[in-house]
């Protein structure tokens, strides 16, 4: 009895302390379930940030900027990825040891690496754009607290050639002059965010883009031909150099498209290293910077007086021995002339001829014409900076006003302008928009957008054009002032112009002048139209005798390289084929 | 099966517990298996992130060594550099006009 009564007491002990076992263990179970709960469910999304972000990092990237590629698909411009150099000199302990280490890698002199790690600041740049190679040495060497800071660098690989037109860009990637300038919105690579993930070696095992779109800019297809524009560089130089000059530029158009082959400047600049170089080499002056153009503006009075129907090539004009009042101010030839044909006064280069033209044909129609010609106003090339030169309206000019427009003074003009002009000569009266880009493509080659010829309007009618182009046909013949641009075995049409320039007076220099020539071959079917600017040649300054070789060295070479052969008249070859019949 | 065993009233037998306990063992080992799989999943994901992350960065390096090897050509095809060496080493000149043939 008592062991039954004991045996019951102890399961019921044993029961009772099952029971807070059972209870303590679900109390326990409550507990966890109630936290588990929480950081599931409550505090999910803050936990899973706190860890991600010890492992997870965002990284944010420029993409690549576009290539720029010349007519033949010859690369002008392209980005390289580089590496960055810099420094958390708060995390640098020991910066003599470190600068010292640094010395042989690195293009920069100890005192300035010393300072550099020195400084109380939280990050400082040590060099920028080094070769990948350098930056491999760098990370070899596992200096604590330097950062390796990726990024893309521009490169011009055929150094200052069209370095004008091109421009460049800076550190940050954004196009800073020229065609960088210009079209940055195109070439310029989209940013983009990628996340990745480190291990606890600091190894990335997953790396993901947080948009898909591409990252990298579309590429310009110019309608610059770099043999052409080398061509055209090459004589600018040679010129410039054997006339001690100060600087010359050049520019070839196809006049039936308005696709800019060459725009030459010298002294050139090297984009590649911009900053060695003064401002005023970078800009591209043939489109931003005018000029008097001198006696190359009789071509449009002359253009003028045939449009208004008042003078035939051989009207007669009395060129007055070389010497014609008007307007209160005396007007000279560098050549005495009587009475001379119309044709002559443009072929000889008369001022007073000139003149005496535009007396008759009146302000309003010069003006018109020469408007029309696109005199005064932007050609509307896409080239930054681009200038409208000068032409006040006639309502306000005065007699020698007047006079002086006629043969290229008191008004000024670009040698875009003045190339597109006599491209419309050319190209049968028809002025197209001159454009230096031809396509825009994607990353993989696909056109995105293309820069069509554009007609602008007709400046003059064909039988003006058919005379004209006879004219300045004359201007190089041996007797005319523009001998020395023809190139043997092609006929070129051309002008020359030697104009005084206005000094910061605004008076004419007395020994300062600009030499232009501007023309285009062949006469019959114009494939090349070209203008040559020497600014201040020092041995020579006639338009003629400066500026025409250099055309002729460019027109010369250019059409060698196109294929388009020399008129060689009827020439007859015998050919015979050799029979190979058996026993002959 | 409780109620019949209560219904019939026995102790539950030894077969049923077996039973039970052989469920029990499956529903573990499915456990442990899918805690193995889930692991090994993890892991391979990894380890094909470090070979992806490997293979873009080769990738990478390979577009850069091609930039830099377009760079490089155009450089070298650069009429700069082909004037150089063809005026001074080989002699070329562009030809005079009575030294062009047109063939008809």
């Amino acid at each position: 009895m008592n062991w039954t009564e004991t045996g019951k007491t102890r399961i019921k002990r044993r029961n009772r302390r099952i029971l807070f076992l059972g209870c303590v263990f679900t109390i326990l179970y409550i507990i966890i379930g109630v936290k588990a709960f929480y950081i599931q469910i409550i505090q999910d999304v803050n936990l899973s940030k706190r860890a991600s972000s010890e492992y997870k990092k965002a990284v944010k990237c420029k993409g690549r900027r576009g290539t720029i590629y010349d007519v033949n698909m010859k690369e002008l411009v392209i980005s390289t990825r580089v590496t960055s150099i810099g420094a958390h000199p708060r995390r640098i302990s020991h910066p003599d040891r470190i600068a010292g280490e640094l010395l042989e890698h690195l293009d920069i002199s100890r005192r300035t690496l010393r300072h550099q790690l020195a400084r109380d600041a939280a990050f400082v740049w040590m060099e920028r754009d080094v070769s990948p190679m350098q930056a491999e040495m760098l990370k070899k060497l596992d200096i604590q607290g330097l950062a390796y800071i990726p990024g893309y660098c521009r490169v011009y690989p055929n150094q200052t050639l069209a370095g004008q037109v091109l421009g460049f860009s800076g550190v940050d990637g954004n196009g800073l002059e020229g065609l960088e300038y210009y079209y940055d919105d195109y070439l310029r690579g989209s940013q983009k965010q990628w996340t990745i993930a480190k291990d606890a070696l600091g190894r990335i095992f997953h790396r993901e883009a947080e948009s898909p779109f591409d990252d990298e800019g579309s590429n310009l297809i110019l309608t610059i031909d770099s043999t052409i524009q080398f061509i055209a560089e090459r004589a600018l130089e040679d010129t410039v150099r054997q006339y001690q000059a100060k600087s010359g530029m050049a520019v070839a158009m196809v006049p039936q498209t308005g696709a800019i082959r060459a725009i030459a400047y010298y002294p050139r600049f090297d984009p590649n290293s911009f900053g060695d170089y003064s401002k005023y080499t970078w800009r591209n002056r043939a489109i931003t910077d005018p000029f008097e153009p001198g006696s190359v503006m009789k071509v449009f009075t002359a253009a003028a007086a045939l449009e208004s129907g008042v003078y035939s090539p051989q009207s007669l004009i009395d060129c007055e021995d070389g010497s014609y009042r008007t307007g209160g101010h005396v007007i000279h030839d560098t050549h005495p002339h009587g009475l001379i044909t119309f044709k002559e006064v443009v072929q000889f280069s008369s001022n007073i001829g000139a003149a005496k033209i535009a007396e008759r044909v009146g302000p309003k129609r010069l003006d018109h014409t020469l408007r029309e010609f696109g005199f005064g106003e932007k050609t509307g090339i896409d080239c930054p900076g681009e200038t409208a030169g000068r032409l006040r309206p006639f309502q306000q000019w005065r007699t020698i006003d007047h006079a002086n427009i006629a043969f290229g003074q008191g008004i000024s003009v670009s040698a875009i302008q003045l190339i597109n002009a006599v491209s419309a000569i050319a190209n049968q009266g028809v002025m197209m928009k001159p454009r230096i880009v031809k396509a825009i493509t994607d990353k993989n080659g696909r056109i995105i957008d293309t820069n069509e010829p554009e007609v602008r309007r007709r400046a003059v009618s064909t039988r003006t054009v058919d005379i004209m182009k006879d004219i300045m046909f004359s201007v190089t013949s041996k007797k005319g002032t523009g001998s020395r641009a023809v190139p043997s075995g092609y006929k070129v049409c051309g002008k020359t112009g030697t104009a005084q320039k206005i000094n910061s007076r605004g008076t004419y220099e007395n020994c300062e002048y600009n030499a232009v020539f501007v023309g285009f071959s062949p006469k019959e079917s114009p494939k090349l139209a070209v203008i040559v600017v020497i600014d201040e040649p020092q041995k020579a300054h006639y338009g003629g005798v400066v500026a025409a070789p250099a055309f002729r060295k460019i027109v010369k070479e250019s059409f060698n390289y196109l294929d388009i052969p020399p008129y060689q008249g009827r020439r007859h070859y015998n050919v015979a084929i050799k029979s190979r019949k058996k026993g002959a | 099966m409780a109620a019949r065993n209560k219904k019939n009233g026995k102790a539950p037998s030894a077969g049923i517990t077996s039973r039970t306990v052989g469920i029990f063992l499956v529903l573990l080992f499915i456990f442990i298996f899918e805690f193995f799989l889930r692991t090994w999943c993890g892991v391979q994901c990894i380890r094909v992130g470090y070979e992806i992350t490997e293979a873009t960065e080769r990738q990478e390096d390979l577009l850069d060594r091609r930039k830099n090897l377009e760079i490089e050509l155009a450089r070298l095809r650069s009429p700069n550099t082909l004037n150089r060496i063809a005026e001074p080493r080989f002699g070329l000149v562009t030809p005079k006009p009575d030294q062009i043939v047109v063939l008809p």
